[in-house]
C-alpha cells in the first residue's frame, strides 16, 4: 500500500484545487482554498484535478426556501461570477444524445409583480410577440389575462383591472419595453422577464420617449 | 443416458428459455449439446468479437432472433474511438449466406452501414423485428431499404441511435399492403418526415402497439394520429408546443380520453409546460414515464403530473425535479421499481440538482425500488446506510455525484461505509456503479459481501492494487469491470490472469498499467484478446517500450483469437 510506486502524488495545494466539500465563499474562481485535507487521501491518486483543465467549484449549496405551493425560488443570482466548466473526457458519463438536450434551451426567469414565485420560459420556443404575450398568460393564468384594448393586446389583472407591462434586462443590464426591437434580436438579447405593474412602469416610458427624441 | 426420444427433450427445452439456462442444458452431455443447439432459437452474444459469425450460424442453425453488442460501454461517454470496430455487416453476410431464418435483429454499440439494412432487408423474407440502440454508421436510406423490403415488418425500434438524416422519405417507403407494424420509435431521428406518410401508415396498422415520435412531429399530427390508434399502449410525443386555448389542444384533450391503453409514455422533446393537462387522464394508467429528454417540464407542472402517476413502476426523469419533487414521487409512486435521474446540467454547478435528501426519501417511500441510476450533487455516508436498510432488494445501484471525487460533504469522509453497506444488504446486487471520495476500503466491502455482483463500473477511485484485487478476488460472479482514473497497476492487472477468462471484459484506462503488463497477459492467456488503444501521440507511443503506461486497455475472452477488423490505432497484443 506504498504511497510511492509512481503514483502521481497530488500537491495538496496546487493550484489551489482540492476536493473537500466547497464552502461557500465570495471569492473568485481559481482562488485558493485553504490548506484543509481530507485525511491521507490526497497524495497518493491520480486526482480528478489532474485530468481538468479548469477550476470546479461545485456549489453544493441546496435549492433555497419555496413558497406554499411547493414552488422553488431561484436565489437571485448574487454578484458571484459564473463557474468555470469541468473538462474531463466522458464526464459526466451521460451520452451525447442528454448533454445536447440542455444545449438547446435557452431558459430565462420571468416574474410577475406581486406573485411570490419565478417561472422560466424558453424563448427559443416561440416565433413571435403574440407567441409570448399568450405563453406568459398561461404561466400566470391565475392572475393574468390578455384583453384588447385599440388593437394593442395587453396583459391585465381581470379582478382588478391593473395592467401589467412586459419588460425585459438586455444584455447590457438595461430595462427595456418588451416589442421594441425585431423578435430575433429580443430573443438574443434579453436575460429575464419582468411583468411590471403600470404605475411603476411609468418611470420607464418616460425614459423612452426621452431618448427618442 | 437418454430414456425419451428427441423429440420428447426438445419438447421439455422449449420451456427453457433464458440463454444461461440453455447454455447449462448444451454443457449436460453430447446428445443435449446436439438437441440444444438444433432447436435454439434466440441466441445472444454479449460481444460480437467473442465468437465468428461463421461459427454462429453452424452451431445454431434453426435460430430465429440474434443479439449483438459490439463496443464496451464506455464507448457511451466518448471513451472509445469511432472507428473502434463492431461492425455487423460480416453478421448479416454470414446469416445470408447460411440461409438461417432469421427473424429478429437486436443490436447494442454497433456499427451499421445502409449496406448492412440494404443487406438484411433482401435476405430474410421472414424478417419481422429490427432493433438498434446506441448503433451509427447508416442514414434514413437505411431505414428506407428495411421500410421497403421487409414485408413482414413488426418492429423498428431506434433507441438513441446517430443516424443521418438524407431527408429521403423513409416513411414513405412502407408498401401499401404493410400492415404488419405493432411497434415504431424514431425518437432519435433529428430530421423531417412525411406526416402524411406517418399517418397513412398508422391507419393501416390495427395492431400497432408502440408509437415514438420524433421533433418533427407537432401536436396536430400526434393528435390525427391518436384518433387513428387509440389501442396505443406506449406513446412517445414529439414536439409538444401549443398553446392552452388553441383547438388542437382542445382536440388532443378529448382524443387522450379514448386513450385507455397507453402504460408507457415519453418525448416531450419540445414542451409547453402548461399544456400538459390534456395528459393527467393518461397519468393515471402509466407504468412507465420518461420525461429525461424534457427539460422544459420543471418545477411546479412536474410535480402536478407526477401526483396523477398514481401507478408508475418506472421513472426516468431529469434532476431538475430537485429532492422536493422526489419528495412527491416517493409520496405518489408506491409502486416504483426502477428510478433514473439524470443531470439537466452536466456541466455547469447545478442550482438544479438532487441531493442525498431525495434518494433517502425515494428509499422510504418506494419499498419496491430494485433498480437505481442517480446522478446528484452530493452524497453521504449516513444516507447511503439509510438506502440501504430501506430497500434491500436493489438488483442494480449506480450512483454519479457530479464531483467524482466528492466527500461525505457532512463529515468529510470518504464514502466506503455507505457503499459497503449497501453491497452488505444488498444481497441480489448485480450492477454498480460507484462515485465520491472512495479508497481501497470499498473495495474490500465489494469483495466480501458483493457476492451476485456481475458488472462493476468505477471511476476516481481507490489508492493501490490491493483495491482492484479485492474485487477480483473476491467477486465469484464478476463478468464486466470497467474502470477509468484509478491508481490500479500491473501487480493487481497480473496477479490472476486467469480470472480474466471467466468474465467478458476488462475495460482499464488512464489507470497505471504498463504496456509490458499487458504483453504479460496476452501472452499467458490465448484465449483472450488484449487490445491497446493509443489515438493520441501515434508517434510517441512505440510498441517496444515496455515501461510506458497505456492509456485504454480492452481485454476480452474470445474463443477466435485476434480480430481482423482492428483500425491501425488498436493494437491486439
Amino acid at each position: 500500500m506504498s504511497k510511492e510506486n509512481g503514483k502521481h502524488s497530488l500537491e495538496s495545494n496546487a493550484a489551489g484545487l482540492n476536493f473537500e466539500e466547497t464552502k461557500l465563499t465570495l471569492g473568485l474562481p481559481g482562488k485558493t482554498r485553504g490548506p484543509t485535507e481530507i485525511g491521507a487521501k490526497s497524495g497518493t491518486k491520480r486526482g480528478y484535478s489532474d485530468t481538468i483543465d479548469l477550476n470546479v467549484e461545485s456549489s453544493s449549496q441546496k435549492q433555497s426556501e419555496s413558497d406554499d405551493n411547493g414552488v422553488v425560488i431561484d436565489e437571485a443570482s448574487a454578484s458571484k461570477p459564473p463557474p468555470a466548466k469541468a473538462q474531463v473526457v466522458g464526464w459526466p458519463p451521460v451520452r451525447a444524445s442528454r448533454k445536447n438536450v440542455m444545449k438547446s434551451c435557452k431558459f430565462i426567469k420571468v416574474g410577475l409583480d406581486g406573485a411570490p414565485y419565478l417561472r422560466k420560459v424558453d424563448l427559443e420556443m416561440y416565433n413571435s410577440y403574440n407567441q409570448l404575450l399568450t405563453a406568459l398568460q398561461d404561466m400566470f393564468s391565475s392572475c393574468l389575462t390578455i384583453r384588447n384594448y385599440l388593437n394593442e393586446r395587453k396583459l391585465m389583472d381581470p379582478v382588478n383591472g391593473m395592467e401589467y407591462l412586459p419588460t425585459y434586462e438586455d444584455k447590457d443590464g438595461d430595462w427595456m419595453l418588451v416589442g421594441d426591437v425585431p423578435w430575433t434580436m429580443f430573443v438574443e438579447s434579453c436575460k429575464r422577464l419582468r411583468l411590471m405593474k403600470r404605475s411603476e412602469a411609468i418611470g420607464l416610458s418616460i425614459s423612452k420617449e426621452i431618448s427618442k427624441m | 443416458m437418454n430414456y425419451f426420444p428427441d423429440e420428447v427433450i426438445e419438447h421439455v427445452f422449449d420451456y427453457v428459455t433464458t440463454h444461461k439456462d440453455r447454455n447449462a442444458l448444451s454443457l449436460v452431455c453430447k446428445s443435449w449439446y446436439r438437441i440444444e443447439r438444433l432447436s435454439r432459437l434466440r441466441v445472444f452474444i454479449g460481444n460480437c468479437y467473442a465468437i465468428s459469425p461463421e461459427r454462429t450460424v453452424e452451431r445454431f442453425p434453426g435460430l430465429r432472433s440474434l443479439t449483438l453488442k459490439g463496443k464496451p460501454h464506455f464507448a457511451d461517454f466518448n471513451l472509445v474511438p469511432h472507428e473502434w470496430g463492431g461492425f455487423v455487416f460480416p453478421w448479416i453476410e454470414a446469416l445470408a449466406r447460411s440461409r438461417v431464418a432469421l427473424e429478429e435483429l437486436r443490436l447494442k454499440r454497433m456499427v451499421v452501414s445502409d449496406e448492412s439494412l440494404e443487406l438484411l432487408s433482401r435476405s430474410f423474407a421472414n424478417f419481422k423485428s429490427l432493433v438498434l440502440v446506441s448503433c451509427e454508421g447508416f442514414t434514413t436510406d437505411g431505414l428506407a431499404a428495411i421500410a421497403a423490403n421487409c414485408r413482414h415488418l413488426r418492429e423498428l425500434d431506434l433507441q438513441e441511435n446517430e443516424i443521418e438524416d438524407n431527408r429521403g422519405q423513409w416513411l414513405s417507403c412502407f408498401a401499401d399492403n404493410c400492415t404488419s407494424l405493432v411497434s415504431l420509435n424514431f425518437a432519435c431521428l433529428k430530421g423531417e418526415i412525411n406526416l402524411a406518410a406517418l399517418e397513412r401508415l398508422v391507419a393501416r396498422s390495427p395492431d400497432l402497439r408502440v408509437l415514438r415520435v420524433n421533433r418533427a412531429v407537432p401536436l396536430d399530427a400526434l393528435q390525427k394520429i391518436l384518433m387513428k390508434a387509440p389501442q396505443l399502449v406506449d406513446l412517445g410525443t414529439g414536439s409538444y408546443v401549443t398553446d392552452s386555448r388553441s383547438d388542437a389542444y382542445n382536440k388532443l384533450k378529448s382524443t387522450l380520453l379514448k386513450c385507455q391503453s397507453i402504460r408507457s409514455l415519453s418525448g416531450f422533446l419540445e414542451v409547453v409546460p402548461w399544456c400538459l393537462p390534456a395528459f393527467y387522464p393518461v397519468c393515471s394508467n402509466l407504468t412507465s414515464l420518461n420525461l429525461s429528454y424534457a427539460p422544459g417540464i420543471y418545477g411546479f407542472e412536474l410535480i402536478k403530473l407526477i401526483r396523477h402517476c398514481v401507478k408508475l413502476q418506472r421513472l426516468w426523469i431529469l434532476d431538475c425535479i430537485g429532492d422536493k419533487g422526489l419528495s412527491v414521487v416517493a409520496s405518489t409512486c408506491k409502486e416504483l421499481q426502477e428510478l433514473r435521474v439524470f443531470p439537466s446540467d452536466p456541466y455547469g454547478l447545478g442550482h438544479a440538482a438532487v441531493t442525498e435528501e431525495g434518494l433517502v426519501a425515494i428509499s422510504v417511500g418506494c419499498p419496491k425500488l430494485h433498480s437505481l441510476l442517480y446522478f446528484c450533487q452530493q452524497m453521504t455516508n449516513a444516507a447511503l446506510i439509510t438506502v440501504a436498510k430501506n430497500c434491500p432488494n436493489f438488483i442494480r445501484f449506480r450512483l454519479c455525484i457530479l464531483d467524482p471525487t466528492k466527500p461525505d460533504p457532512v463529515t468529510s469522509q470518504p464514502l466506503d461505509e455507505g457503499f459497503g453497506a449497501i453491497v452488505q444488504a444488498c444481497k441480489s446486487l448485480r450492477r454498480l456503479s460507484l462515485t465520491g471520495l472512495l479508497t481501497d476500503q470499498v473495495f474490500l466491502y465489494i469483495g466480501m459481501y458483493a457476492e451476485q455482483l456481475e458488472m462493476l463500473s468505477v471511476a476516481f477511485a481507490g489508492d493501490s492494487d490491493k483495491g482492484m484485487l479485492y474485487v477480483l478476488r473476491g467477486c465469484k460472479k464478476l463478468r464486466k469491470l470497467e474502470i477509468r482514473d484509478c491508481p490500479f497497476g500491473d501487480v493487481a492487472l497480473l496477479t490472476d490472469v486467469g480470472k480474466y477468462e471467466t468474465m467478458r471484459s476488462l475495460w482499464m484506462s488512464s489507470c497505471e498499467v504498463t504496456l509490458g503488463a499487458c504483453k504479460t497477459v496476452a501472452r499467458k492467456m490465448p484465449s483472450l484478446n488484449v487490445e491497446i488503444i493509443n489515438e493520441h501521440d501515434q508517434t510517441e507511443f512505440c510498441l517496444d517500450d515496455d515501461e510506458q503506461k497505456v492509456e485504454k486497455m480492452y481485454l476480452y475472452r474470445t474463443t477466435v483469437g485476434p480480430r481482423t477488423d482492428a483500425p491501425e490505432f488498436v493494437w491486439t497484443l
